[in-house]
């Protein structure tokens, strides 16, 4: 019998159209105009990671993240913990209408403590198992810049970032985090030797898992022409977005179903479309048929580029398909 | 230096248009600060709290008032600041048939965030967009005012597609649409014109259908036109866009640490290109030394005859004193140039 999951994989809006939605947007305004207190604005950030944890389990999620609430951006977050980096200009992020400030990264980065606190408050607040996410060294290294001749070189970046997302690793490791998912969204376009350069970024991250399960997520792109690299990577867990041409990696994983657990990504993360059962079902069956242990039912990618009400209709369709397909002689579309 | 600009393809076309631009003309890329009074009147008309036409006095009082800052410091050509646009895609969702304005709030960068409207039915003109507030402003000074629109890739790509088969199939749409409102303009007398498009390097595979777009979109017109682009990478697509039949591109620059610029060293290119010599995302004023040195790179990549200056992009997110002070550092960066 297959174990069948709803998980949420990433970003949730911090915001909506009701005014008490608003709060946070409201809250981090009035600490950057020095009107509240850091101490006041995490009261807020917390209570919003509070809701969002309650938003994704009431919507019948069995896994959860604390909604990345607190992250400027995927990639300004992991610079902090290096010192010396300067903030600098903005920059889209993959094709999305999102955008991230690229850090300049100085001749000698410190590194510092990981950052914790976030995954421990939502570990604290929340009935389900809290999947932690990191931004893979690839994608930072793409997304960063250096002043320096050290770092300038794409190769010396992913180097330094995968000790900065291996500390990350082993930390969450030593608090028991269940789940923890690497985010590569720039392997759906890498060159081969960008992806040799994140396999051996991802090995080190392996090692310093521990007892925890290892996801690796990618998203916002074309997954088949790479579907065979991901499988022959250490990962525990694989989350695919299935949003661009799910039917073919689906194919392709159902004729010889790889021994990596499967996150499915088949509800379109960046499209207020909501898809009906049936087209989920059609989508995602032939690989359900072939049984394998467990499988995560989930969004393609974090939800923070869609509508509020459209993250918890997604969530909600999800675990109506997780609902059809555990019925048996579920009929296909 | 020289002080007399070479004879280029884009000042040709602004001549037989009846303009002589100096060297190094300067302008502001789009959006400028609302006031706060402007805003929750905004608020309260759309909670009908306020009456439309109370609104509409206040948008062209604040018009004027930024109208006559730019006269001030001296720019070469004015824009109207967008007070009557709430953003630049809810302001055409808003007139364009098909669209549901209502959508949702979304995040874009940091702590900003609009409303991502949705694509429900086939898009249709209905109303003018910008034409109508365009000529108002015109009038309102001798000198030119460039008329600004939100070009179709971008207004089909930051918005939800919940109707069209395809991003093609609603850009191929939105082009007619967008022509229509050119006619205006151009019935009205507009010399020149602005096309935002921030999403064109989104996706350089796509370039073809932009270039289709912008064939159809601009066929026939005799305004000077001008592409802007914001917060993306342009070197996959810089030489397919030497085909688009606009006379110049307006780039930011600044935030990005000049980055395009200095990697791609100098700009192959006969059309005229504004560089973004001022971070509209930046609280801090640039010095004239922060000026000198994005100049110098400036002018490095693009022939001086070429060049203009501008804003990386809207001020919108400034205080109405910190794109004062900006909108006067870029107009003093051109008069020392030519002085």
């Amino acid at each position: 019998m297959t174990l069948l999951q709803v998980a949420s994989i990433g970003s949730y809006p911090r915001t909506g159209d009701e005014k008490d939605h608003q709060r946070y947007p409201r809250a981090l305004g009035h600490f950057e105009r020095k009107e509240i207190s850091a101490h006041a604005l995490r009261d807020v950030e917390q209570s919003i990671v509070q809701e969002v944890i309650r938003e994704q389990v009431d919507r019948g999620a069995d896994e959860v993240t604390d909604g990345l609430v607190t992250w400027s951006d995927p990639i300004s977050r992991f610079c902090r913990n290096l010192s010396g980096v300067k903030s600098g200009g903005l920059a889209r992020y993959f094709d999305n209408n999102f955008y991230c400030r690229v850090p300049i990264l100085p001749a000698k980065p410190k590194l510092s403590t990981p950052v914790l606190a976030d995954y421990n408050y939502a570990k604290g607040c929340s009935n389900r198992p809290v999947r932690a996410v990191l931004t893979g060294p690839l994608t930072l290294a793409r997304h960063t810049r250096s002043e320096s001749k050290l770092y300038d070189k794409l190769a010396a970046r992913v180097a330094l970032f995968t000790d900065v997302i291996a500390c990350e690793v082993a930390a969450l490791a030593k608090e028991n985090a269940p789940v923890i998912q690497i985010d590569e969204p720039a392997l759906t376009n890498a060159s081969s030797e960008e992806r040799k350069l994140a396999a051996a970024a991802f090995a080190k991250l392996v090692a310093a898992k521990g007892a925890s399960k290892i996801a690796l997520a990618v998203f916002y792109g074309p997954v088949f022409p790479i579907v065979d690299y991901l499988i022959g990577l250490p990962a525990d867990i694989l989350q695919l977005d299935l949003s661009v041409d799910g039917s073919a990696v689906i194919q392709r994983l159902s004729v010889a179903p790889p021994r990596n657990v499967l996150g499915l990504g088949a509800a379109n993360g960046r499209s207020t479309v909501l898809e009906s059962v049936e087209e989920l079902l059609f989508l995602v069956r032939p690989f359900v048929d072939k049984a394998p242990a467990k499988i995560y039912l989930t969004p393609s990618c974090g939800l923070e580029l869609v509508p509020r009400s459209t993250a918890m209709a997604k969530l909600g369709r999800l675990a109506e398909l997780r609902t059809s397909l555990s019925q048996p002689g579920a009929p296909l579309a | 230096m020289p002080k007399k600009p070479a004879e280029t393809a884009g000042r040709k076309k602004l001549a037989s248009l009846g303009l002589v631009v100096p060297m190094f003309p300067a302008a502001a890329a789009g959006s400028l600060p609302k006031s706060t009074e402007l805003t929750e009147m905004r608020f309260r008309v759309s909670h009908n709290v306020v009456a439309a036409s109370e609104l509409d006095r206040k948008e062209k009082l604040s018009t004027e008032m930024w109208i006559r800052q730019q006269e001030r410091v001296k720019l070469d050509v004015l824009v109207e600041g967008d007070m009557a646009r709430g953003d630049m895609i809810a302001h055409f969702a808003n007139r364009i048939d098909g669209f549901s304005p209502g959508g949702g709030v979304v995040r874009v960068y940091g702590n900003r965030y609009y409303r991502r409207p949705s694509v429900i039915g086939k898009v249709a003109w209905k109303a003018p967009i910008v034409a109508d507030t365009w000529r108002v402003t015109q009038r309102m000074t001798k000198n030119v005012v460039k008329a600004i629109l939100t070009g179709p890739y971008t207004l089909a790509d930051w918005s939800f597609n919940e109707y069209y088969p395809s991003r093609e199939a609603l850009v191929r749409d939105l082009v007619p649409i967008l022509r229509r409102e050119l006619t205006l303009l151009a019935e009205a007398g507009v010399k020149i014109v602005q096309i935002d498009e921030p999403a064109i390097s989104a996706r350089p595979s796509e370039f073809s259908l932009i270039l289709a777009a912008y064939k159809e979109l601009l066929a026939g017109f005799r305004f000077y036109t001008v592409l802007h682009h914001a917060f993306g990478d342009l070197t996959p697509i810089w030489k397919p866009m030497q085909s688009l039949p606009v006379d110049q591109f307006s780039i930011e620059s600044a935030n990005s640490g000049m980055a395009f610029l200095k990697g791609m060293k100098k700009l192959i290119t006969e059309k005229d290109v504004a560089v973004g010599i001022i971070d509209a995302h930046s609280r801090t004023l640039e010095t004239p030394a922060v000026i000198r040195e994005r100049v110098k790179i400036a002018m490095a990549a693009v022939p001086p005859s070429q060049l203009w200056l501008t804003t990386d992009s809207g001020l919108r997110t400034r205080t109405g004193e910190e794109a004062a002070d900006k909108l006067k550092a870029l107009a003093n960066a051109a008069i020392r140039l030519r002085s």
